[in-house]
C-alpha cells in the first residue's frame, strides 16, 4: 500500500467527531453509549471506509454507477465507476522520455460527458487543484511492480482531450523506462474533493464537518436556529420529489441548494453554479457521500451494540460491506443507472377544469333541459360539479366516478346546484368569456379541496388548524417519544416532533411561505407524498386521484390570498365558522374587459405570497 | 444482495490525489480509494447450502418478579381526541408489557440473528393484516417476511396514519381513511436487525412493533410467553430475544439437532426493563 504526505499549510485539523456540547435534545453522537473499545472499532472501520475529514476516501462500495469491464485496465478487472469523479485515460506516447512527461488521451465516462461544457469544466478542475497522484511503476510502464511513482497533470487541451502528465524522478534504480508504452490510469474522487472544498467553505458552519447539522453556527446560542440545520446522517431529507422516506434525487438536493428553503436559515447558493465549475454538482455528491457515511456509522453502531461478536474489527469490516449494499444498492441511494423516480401527477392542475369548461360551454342547451341527468355528464364535469338533484344510475359508470359517488352518498362533496352552474354557463356564454366559467370551476375545485381539508378522512386540520394557521390540536398534545430507548415515554414539550427528535411546527398555510417551494407541483408532492422525516404523511392513500390532490392544492394555494373562509371570488364558504372577516355579498363575477383571457386571475394571485406576511413568518415561525 | 467479483490484489492499490495549492483556504486534502473487495469474502450466509436436517426451538420467556399493573393508556370515554370513536366502548389497554399466567411475557421477539444456511424460504407469502381498531393497533408485535405485503387497514370511523421507523428499509408515513377494509399495502426490501416502531401521529398513544426478516425463523411470544419455531436447519444459531421496554434482552447461542427439539426458557427480572 502506498501513502503520500499532504503538503501541510498550517490549517486547522478537522474532525468528524461530534462536539461535546449538544444543542436541543437531539442525539448528535451516533456512537454514544457504545463501549469504548467497540466505539473505537466502529470509528476505525468508518475511517477505513471513508477516511478522515482531512483525507476523505472514495470507497468503491458507494455510489455505484455501473460495473464496467475494461480489459485495458491494469489486471483487467471489472471496475465500478464512482459518482465521485473518475478520469481515466490511456497513455499514448512519451515525448521526453521517462523523466519528463507523456501524453494521454482521456476516455470520459458517459455520465461526465452529458454536459456540453464538460471538457472545459474538467479542464479547469484539473488545473485548479493541481492534481497529483501516486501510481506504481507498472502503471508507467516499468517492469517492476509496486514502486511508487509520482504523477501530475502538466497540461490539458480540452479540444483534443490530450492530457500531458508529468512523472517523478523517483524511478527505482535498475528500471528501464518503457518508452511508447500504452497503459491506463484513473483519477478517482476529483468531484468529491471539489465538493468537500465547497462544503467546508459554504455549508460546514451550519451543517457541521460530518453533516450532523451541528456546525459552529448551529451551536450559536444567540441565534437559536429553528429549524435546526439538517442532519444528513439518517439519509432523510424533507423536501424531495420522491416517495415518503426515500432518498432524494440529485435534482432535489440541487434545487434546495440552488434556491434555498424559504422561511429558514438555508439561503440560496445559486452562485455555485456560476462561480465554480460544476460546483453545485460537486457539493451534491459530497452531501450524498456524507449522508452515506452517517447512515453506515449508525448501522454499524447498531450492529456492534446488539452483539459483542459483531464488534470485532473483522466482523465490522464485513458488516460494513453488507450494510453498504443496503444503504446504496438495495434500499437507499441507488446507483445512477437506476435513479429514483420523481413523483409526477398524470394530470395537470387545470386539466379537469379546462375539459369541463369546454364541455359545459358547448352543451349549454342540454344542461338547461331538465330531463338531462348527471350520468350523461362527462367525468371531468361530474367530478367538478356534483349536482345536487340526485337521480343517478351508477351501474355503468367508470370506477373513478363510482368512487366519487360513494363520497357523494356520504354527503361529502361540495354540491353545486344545477341552477348555480347554469347561471355561470349562461353568463360565460353571454359575455363570450370562457374565462368566467373556468374561474367559477376553479373556485369549485378549491371549495372541494377545502372539504377534504376539513374532512375526517384527511386529518389536515389536526395539525394545520381549521383555518390553516398551523395551530391544530396536535400542536398542544404531548407526543410519544421516539428516541431510541425511550419506549413508553413522552417528549418533554407538547407538540409535534420530527425524525431528528426536534420540535416541529406545522406550516402556517396563511403565510404563503412554503419551505419546499411554492410551485403548485411542490404543494402537490407535499400533499401526495408527505414530508420525509415528519408527521406530514402521504395522502395519496386517501385522496387516490390526481384530481382530488389538485383540489387540495388549489385550496391550500388560495388560503394566503383569500383566507381559509372565502373562495377566490370572495364568497364565504358555507361552513366557515372561523371566519373573522365580513362575508361579502357583492357577488360580481365580472372580470375587467381588458384582462387577458389566457392569464387567469386566480392563478397569478395564489402563487404570489404577500411580502409582509412572509417576513413575519420568517421571524415568528420556527 | 449484489456480489461483485474480487479483483486481483494489484487493483487494490489505491490512487491518492494530493491537493497542493496552499494558496487555497481549505486544508490539504488527499482523496483515496478504498477497494472494498479486499474484505468482501463471500461468507456462507444462508442460501441454498445443504444441511443435515431440521429441528425445533421452543420455550417460554418469563418475567421473574412481581408483575407491575399497567394503567390503561386511555380509560373508558377519556380520549382527548376523537372521543366518539377512541375508547368509546372499551378502554385502550397498554400493550407494552403483557404478562400471562405464570409470569409468561408476551410480545417478546425471538428470532435468529442471521439467515441460516439451508433456509427453507416460504413458497408463497400471503399478505398479513395490520388493523387499527378502537384507536389501537390490533397487531402490537408482529414479524413479516421480506417481500410480504402488510395490509394496513382501519376498522375505526376516524382517520389514522401509519408511520413506520425501520432502520435499514425506508420508512413510510401515510394516511388510512376511516373504515378502510381493503388496506394499504406495505412491504420491506431487506431484513431488519431489530424490530422497529410503528406509530400513528394523529393518536400519539398508538404504538406497535414490527420486525422484517429474510427467513422464517422468528416468532412473537403469545399465550403466556410461549413460542415455537419449527424447521430450523440443524446446527448452531444465534438467537436474539428482544422486548420493546428492554430492547435486546439477550443473545443466546443455541444448537438445533436434526429432528430434535431444543428448549430455550429464559427469565428476566425487572432490572432488564424500563418499566413505567
Amino acid at each position: 500500500m502506498l501513502s503520500v504526505v499532504a503538503a501541510g499549510c498550517g490549517s486547522p485539523q478537522l474532525t468528524y467527531a461530534p462536539p461535546e456540547r449538544d444543542i436541543g435534545n437531539a442525539t448528535v453522537d451516533q456512537l454514544a453509549g457504545l463501549d469504548p473499545t467497540v466505539r473505537e472499532n466502529v470509528t476505525n472501520e468508518i475511517e477505513a471506509a471513508f477516511g478522515t475529514a482531512s483525507n476523505p476516501v472514495a470507497w468503491d462500495r458507494l455510489a455505484v454507477v455501473a460495473v464496467e469491464s475494461n480489459p485495458d485496465l491494469v489486471g483487467s478487472r471489472e471496475i465500478r465507476v464512482l459518482d465521485f469523479g473518475v478520469i481515466q485515460g490511456t497513455a499514448a506516447e512519451t515525448t521526453q522520455g521517462w523523466q519528463g512527461s507523456f501524453r494521454a488521451k482521456i476516455a470520459w465516462p458517459d455520465h461526465l460527458t452529458s454536459r456540453s461544457d464538460n471538457a472545459m469544466e474538467i479542464n479547469d478542475t484539473i488545473r485548479g487543484v493541481g492534481l497529483q497522484w501516486i501510481g506504481t511503476s507498472k502503471w508507467a510502464g516499468a517492469k517492476v511492480d509496486d514502486t511508487p511513482v509520482r504523477f501530475w497533470v502538466e497540461h490539458y487541451d480540452p479540444r483534443t482531450h490530450q492530457l500531458t502528465v508529468g512523472t517523478s524522478p523517483q524511478l527505482p534504480q535498475g528500471t528501464t523506462p518503457n518508452v511508447g508504452f500504452s497503459d491506463t490510469f484513473r483519477l478517482v474522487g476529483h468531484v468529491l474533493k471539489q465538493g468537500r472544498h465547497i462544503f467546508l467553505r459554504q455549508c460546514m458552519h451550519c451543517h457541521g464537518v460530518a453533516g450532523d447539522g451541528n456546525g459552529p453556527t448551529a451551536r450559536n446560542t444567540f441565534l437559536k436556529m429553528k429549524p435546526w440545520p439538517r442532519d444528513y446522517r439518517q439519509g432523510l431529507f424533507k423536501f424531495t420529489s420522491v416517495k415518503f422516506g426515500s432518498r432524494p434525487t440529485r435534482d432535489d438536493l440541487k434545487r434546495t441548494i440552488r434556491e434555498g428553503l424559504p422561511g429558514t436559515y438555508m439561503p440560496s447558493f445559486a452562485m455555485l453554479e456560476h462561480d465554480e465549475d460544476g460546483g453545485l454538482d460537486a457539493v451534491v455528491e459530497y452531501v450524498r457521500w456524507l449522508s452515506m457515511r452517517g447512515q453506515l456509522e449508525s448501522l454499524l453502531a447498531d450492529s456492534a451494540d446488539s452483539d459483542a461478536s459483531n464488534a470485532t474489527p473483522e466482523a465490522l469490516a464485513k458488516t460494513a460491506v453488507e450494510e453498504a449494499d443496503v444503504v446504496i444498492v438495495s434500499v437507499g441511494w441507488k446507483p445512477a443507472s437506476t435513479p429514483q423516480a420523481a413523483i409526477r401527477p398524470t394530470r395537470g392542475r387545470w386539466a379537469s377544469i379546462d375539459a369541463a369548461t369546454a364541455w359545459l360551454l358547448a352543451n349549454t342547451n342540454k344542461l338547461s333541459d331538465q330531463s338531462f341527468t348527471d350520468d350523461k355528464l362527462p367525468k371531468d364535469v361530474l367530478r367538478l360539479v356534483t349536482l345536487s338533484d340526485e337521480s343517478l344510475t351508477t351501474d355503468e359508470l367508470p370506477d373513478e366516478i363510482k368512487l366519487i359517488l360513494q363520497f357523494k352518498k356520504k354527503d361529502f362533496l361540495t354540491k353545486v346546484s344545477r341552477t348555480e352552474l347554469l347561471e355561470h354557463v349562461k353568463l360565460a356564454n353571454d359575455k363570450k368569456s370562457p374565462e368566467h366559467l373556468r374561474d367559477f370551476l376553479k373556485s369549485v375545485s378549491a371549495r372541494r379541496g377545502r372539504d377534504w381539508f376539513l374532512s375526517k378522512d384527511t386529518p389536515c386540520k389536526d395539525c394545520h388548524g381549521d383555518t390553516g394557521r398551523g395551530d391544530g390540536p396536535q400542536t398542544r398534545a404531548l407526543q410519544e417519544s421516539k428516541r431510541p430507548g425511550e419506549a413508553g415515554k413522552k417528549y418533554e414539550l407538547p407538540g409535534l416532533y420530527d425524525a431528528w427528535h426536534r420540535p416541529l411546527r406545522p406550516r402556517n398555510l396563511q403565510s404563503g411561505v412554503y419551505r419546499g417551494g411554492r410551485r403548485p407541483l411542490d404543494i402537490y408532492r407535499r400533499v401526495s407524498q408527505g414530508i420525509t422525516g415528519t408527521p406530514m404523511q402521504s395522502f395519496k392513500t386517501v385522496l387516490i386521484t390526481d384530481e382530488n390532490i389538485w383540489d387540495v392544492v388549489n385550496y391550500v394555494l388560495s388560503i394566503p390570498t383569500h383566507g381559509a373562509s372565502f373562495d377566490e371570488h370572495g364568497h364565504q364558504y358555507h361552513t366557515g365558522r372561523n371566519s373573522h372577516a365580513t362575508p361579502s355579498h357583492a357577488h360580481s363575477h365580472e372580470h375587467p374587459a381588458d384582462k387577458p383571457a389566457d392569464k387567469p386571475a386566480a392563478d397569478s394571485k395564489t402563487t404570489k405570497p404577500k411580502p409582509t406576511k412572509s417576513t413575519k413568518d420568517k421571524k415568528t415561525q420556527p | 444482495m449484489m456480489r461483485f467479483p474480487i479483483p486481483p490484489p494489484a487493483a487494490t492499490l489505491a490512487l491518492f490525489l494530493t491537493l497542493v495549492g496552499c494558496g487555497e483556504q481549505a486544508p490539504p486534502v488527499k482523496i483515496g480509494v478504498r477497494v472494498s473487495s479486499d474484505l468482501a469474502e463471500n461468507s456462507a450466509d444462508g442460501g441454498t447450502g445443504k444441511v443435515a436436517g431440521y429441528g425445533t426451538l421452543t420455550g417460554t420467556i418469563t418475567f421473574s418478579g412481581e408483575a407491575p399493573t399497567l394503567a390503561a393508556i386511555i380509560a373508558l370515554g377519556m380520549a382527548k381526541r376523537d372521543s366518539t370513536v377512541c375508547a368509546k366502548d372499551e378502554a385502550i389497554q397498554d400493550d407494552s408489557f403483557v404478562i400471562g399466567d405464570g409470569g409468561g411475557l408476551d410480545n417478546v421477539f425471538v428470532y435468529l440473528a442471521k439467515k441460516p444456511r439451508g433456509t427453507k424460504s416460504p413458497e408463497s407469502l400471503e399478505p398479513i393484516d395490520f388493523d387499527q381498531k378502537n384507536c389501537r393497533f390490533t397487531n402490537h408485535a408482529s414479524i413479516v417476511h421480506v417481500g410480504q405485503d402488510v395490509m394496513v387497514k382501519n376498522s375505526d370511523g376516524v382517520s389514522h396514519n401509519t408511520h413506520t421507523y425501520p432502520k435499514r428499509n425506508n420508512g413510510d408515513n401515510f394516511a388510512v381513511s376511516p373504515n378502510n377494509s381493503t388496506g394499504v399495502a406495505v412491504s420491506f426490501v431487506v431484513a431488519e436487525n431489530r424490530p422497529f416502531r410503528i406509530g400513528c401521529d394523529i393518536h400519539g398513544w398508538m404504538q406497535a412493533w414490527q420486525l422484517a426478516l429474510d427467513h422464517p425463523y422468528g416468532r412473537v411470544t403469545t399465550d403466556g410467553g410461549k413460542f415455537t419455531i419449527e424447521s430450523i436447519p440443524a446446527g448452531q444459531h444465534r438467537v436474539v430475544i428482544w422486548h420493546e421496554l428492554a430492547e435486546i434482552l439477550e443473545t443466546v447461542d443455541v444448537t438445533i439437532e436434526v429432528d430434535g427439539t431444543t428448549s430455550l426458557n429464559k427469565a428476566f427480572d425487572a432490572s432488564k426493563f424500563k418499566l413505567p
